[in-house]
C-alpha cells in the first residue's frame, strides 16, 4: 500500500518538474513576442528605434540581435516584413526579391499617364529609391489619366505632386525630384545613379535620348507607350535584347507621330501599360520571372487583346549598341536629338506656322466685329467631325480638311445661299483648332478659284482667349 | 470552280436536310449562313486556285490609312503568276488594292516607312528574311506603327 503511495508521489514530482520547465519556456516565448510587438509599434516601445534595421551580422560593437530569427541572414526589418508580407508570402518572390527591391533604384522619365502608375506601384512595393523626372506642371486635362496627381496639385510641378503621393503611400522609400526634362547633357550623370530606367515620356526625341543614354550607361530600359486605345511595352538593352535604335534606326516621319494632345487617349490605357512597366521593373530588379527582353507586348484596348510578339536581337550594326558604336559617353552629350527626330522634346502645343500672308487672314477680334455687324459670310470649320461635335461656333459649316477637295461645291452652294442681290463675291472664313489646317485650307481654296477666303488667325484656341472665354477650347 | 461550288452547296443542303434538328432553329440558320457564303463565293468566283488567304492587321494609327479597320482577311494573288507570295509582293499588293489614303505614310521605296514594325505570325520580320520572306496560306501579318505617347 505504502509502496503504491510512494510510487504515485514520484509520479507527481516528475509531472510538476515537467510543468515548471514548460512554464519557463512559455514565459520566455511571451517575452519574445512582447519585444517584437514593441518593435512593430515604436510609439509604445521602450526600446530604442535603432533596433529596427540594425546590422545583425555586425561584430561585438553592433546592436544586440533581436530576439527573433531572421531566417538565413536577410536584412528586412520587422516593419518591412509586416508591410510587404503579402508579397513575401509568394513562393516565387520571397525575402530575397524584396531585399533587392528595397536596395534597388529606378529613374522614371515622365510623370504623366505612364509614369503615374509606375511611380505609385514602385513606391508601394518598396523600391528603395525612386527618381522622378518631368519638366511640366499639372493641368486639369491631365487628371483623367495621370492618377498620381489630384485637383489640389493643378499648377504644381508634376514631380513634387508625384513625390508627395508616393511618400503618402510609403514614407520609407526615398523619392528624388528632377523638375526638368532629360537632355543630352544631364542624361548620363543622372542615369549613372540608378539601376533601372523607365521611359514614360511622350515624344520621339526623348525616346531616342533615353535609349542611347541607357546603352552608354549600361542600364536596362523599361519602355512603354500609349495612344488612343493602344499601348506598346518592351524592355530594351537587357540581356541580349535590342535597344530602341536596333528596332527603329530611322525616326518616323513627323506626320506619323501622333500626340495625346491631338489624337486623344483613354485614361486607363496608359494606366494598364504603366502598370505593366512597374511589373517589368520589379522583375528586372528582383531577377524573378522572364522580363520582356526581345519581346514586345501590344495592347489593343478596344478588342481587349494583348499580343506578345518576338523581336529581333541586338543589331551588330547598331550605332548605339552595335560592335562599333558611334554614340558614346563623349558624343552623346553633343548629339542634337530634337534635330535627329525632327520634333521637339515635348508633347505640348506645336509652334504655329505662318503660311498665308496677313492680307489673307483676320484676327479673332476682327472676325467677331464682323459677325456682330451682321456682315453675311460663310464660316468653314475644317476640324474633324468628332472634334467639331465637342464645341463649335454658330452657323459654321463643318468640312474636315481631308475632305475639302470633294466638298468645294458645298462651300460654293453655301456662299450662293447667303448672297444678297448686288453683293460682290461672298467672303469665306476658315477656322480650325489652332490655326494651322485652316491656313492650308485657305491656300487650297484660293488655288481652287475662291478669291475672298481668309484664315481666322490662331483658330478656336485664340477665339477662347481673345473673344469668348466661355468657349471650351481643348 | 463554279461547278464545284454549286455541287458543294447542293451536298450541304442535302446533308442539312437529312440532319435537320426538330427542336432547335438556331443550328439550321447557322448552317444556312455557311451554305449561303459558300454559294456566294462560288458564284462570284472570289477565290481563285492560286489565291492565298492572309490575315492582315494594322495598328498604332496605321489603321487610319485603311478606312479605320484594323483586321483584314484578304485573298492575295502573287504578281506575274509566280507561285510564291513574298512580303515584297504583299506590300505592293496592299499599296494597289487595300490602302485608302496617303500611301507614303505606309510604304517608302520598296519597304515600309521608318517607325513601322512588321510581324509575321507574331515574329519580327527581321528574324525571317524581311522583304524576301515567303508567305504561306493563312499567315498572319501585323503592321504596327511605333507609338510615342505617354
Amino acid at each position: 500500500m505504502f509502496f503504491v503511495f510512494f510510487h504515485k508521489m514520484a509520479d507527481f514530482t516528475l509531472e510538476l518538474e515537467a510543468l515548471r520547465v514548460e512554464n519557463a519556456r512559455l514565459k520566455e516565448k511571451l517575452k519574445q513576442h512582447l519585444l517584437v510587438e514593441d518593435m512593430l509599434l515604436p510609439s509604445s516601445s521602450n526600446l530604442p528605434r535603432a533596433v529596427i534595421g540594425m546590422n545583425r551580422e555586425g561584430g561585438e560593437n553592433a546592436c544586440p540581435a533581436p530576439p527573433w530569427i531572421a531566417g538565413l541572414s536577410h536584412s528586412l526589418t520587422a516593419a518591412q516584413i509586416q508591410r510587404y508580407s503579402r508579397q513575401l508570402l509568394l513562393p516565387s518572390f520571397g525575402v530575397k526579391a524584396q531585399e533587392n527591391l528595397c536596395k534597388g533604384s529606378v529613374l522614371i522619365v515622365g510623370a504623366g499617364g505612364l509614369g503615374s502608375p509606375v511611380a505609385l506601384y514602385l513606391a508601394a512595393c518598396g523600391v528603395g529609391c525612386i527618381g522622378i523626372m518631368d519638366p511640366d506642371r499639372v493641368e486639369l486635362h491631365n487628371l483623367h489619366r495621370q492618377v498620381i496627381h489630384n485637383e489640389a496639385s493643378v499648377g504644381e510641378t508634376k514631380v513634387s505632386s508625384a513625390s508627395r503621393t508616393c511618400l503618402a503611400i510609403n514614407s520609407s522609400v526615398k523619392v528624388v525630384e528632377y523638375p526638368f526634362g532629360l537632355d543630352a547633357r544631364n542624361a548620363l550623370d543622372i542615369m549613372a545613379q540608378y539601376d533601372v530606367v523607365v521611359d514614360a515620356s511622350d515624344n520621339v526625341a526623348t525616346r531616342y535620348l533615353v535609349s542611347d543614354a541607357c546603352v552608354v550607361a549600361n542600364k536596362p530600359l523599361v519602355s512603354g507607350a500609349a495612344l488612343g486605345m493602344e499601348g506598346q511595352l518592351t524592355v530594351y538593352n537587357y540581356l541580349k535584347g535590342p535597344c530602341y535604335r536596333c528596332l527603329f534606326p530611322t525616326p518616323s516621319p513627323q506626320a506619323a507621330c501622333q500626340r495625346c494632345s491631338d489624337a486623344g487617349v483613354l485614361g486607363v490605357v496608359p494606366g494598364i501599360v504603366g502598370t505593366f512597366q512597374a511589373l517589368e521593373v520589379i522583375k528586372v530588379l528582383t531577377k524573378v520571372g522572364e522580363p520582356l527582353s526581345a519581346r514586345m507586348l501590344i495592347l489593343d484596348a478596344l478588342s481587349s487583346r494583348i499580343h506578345t510578339v518576338k523581336l529581333r536581337g541586338k543589331n551588330t550594326q547598331c550605332v548605339a549598341c552595335g560592335e562599333l558604336p558611334q554614340i558614346t559617353h563623349i558624343t552623346l552629350p553633343n548629339f542634337d536629338y530634337e534635330k535627329f527626330a525632327a520634333s521637339p522634346m515635348s508633347d505640348g502645343t506645336p509652334p504655329r506656322e505662318q503660311v498665308v500672308g496677313e492680307d489673307q487672314s483676320i484676327t479673332c477680334t476682327d472676325y467677331n466685329k464682323l459677325v456682330r455687324g451682321h456682315k453675311s459670310h460663310v464660316l468653314v470649320d475644317v476640324r474633324e467631325k468628332h472634334q467639331y461635335d465637342i464645341a463649335s461656333l454658330p452657323d459654321s459649316l463643318n468640312i474636315p480638311y481631308a475632305k475639302l477637295p470633294q466638298q468645294l461645291d458645298t462651300i460654293r452652294a453655301a456662299a450662293q445661299k447667303h448672297k444678297h442681290e448686288g453683293d460682290e463675291d461672298m467672303s469665306v472664313y476658315v477656322i480650325c483648332r489652332r490655326g494651322n489646317d485652316s491656313q492650308r485650307a485657305v491656300q487650297d481654296l484660293r488655288s481652287a478659284g475662291f478669291n475672298l477666303v481668309y484664315d481666322i488667325t490662331g483658330g478656336l484656341l485664340s477665339w477662347a482667349q481673345d473673344v469668348d472665354s466661355t468657349f471650351p477650347a481643348l | 470552280m463554279n461547278k464545284l461550288g454549286f455541287r458543294l452547296t447542293a451536298q450541304w443542303c442535302l446533308l442539312l436536310w437529312l440532319i435537320r434538328p426538330r427542336s432547335s432553329d438556331y443550328r439550321i440558320s447557322f448552317h444556312f449562313i455557311v451554305v449561303r457564303s459558300n454559294f456566294r463565293a462560288a458564284r462570284l468566283g472570289v477565290r481563285r486556285a492560286d489565291d492565298m488567304h492572309l490575315t492582315l492587321e494594322f495598328g498604332g494609327g496605321l489603321e487610319l490609312l485603311f478606312g479605320s479597320q484594323k483586321k483584314h482577311e484578304v485573298e492575295v494573288t502573287s504578281p506575274d503568276d509566280l507561285k510564291e507570295v513574298t512580303m515584297e509582293s504583299l506590300l505592293s499588293w496592299i499599296k494597289d488594292n487595300l490602302i485608302k489614303e496617303r500611301p507614303e505614310m505606309f510604304v517608302k521605296e520598296s519597304s515600309v516607312r521608318p517607325g513601322v514594325l512588321v510581324l509575321i505570325n507574331d515574329s519580327d520580320w527581321e528574324l525571317c528574311g524581311r522583304l524576301e520572306t515567303v508567305l504561306e496560306e493563312n499567315d498572319e501579318v501585323i503592321f504596327i506603327s511605333t507609338l510615342h505617347g505617354g
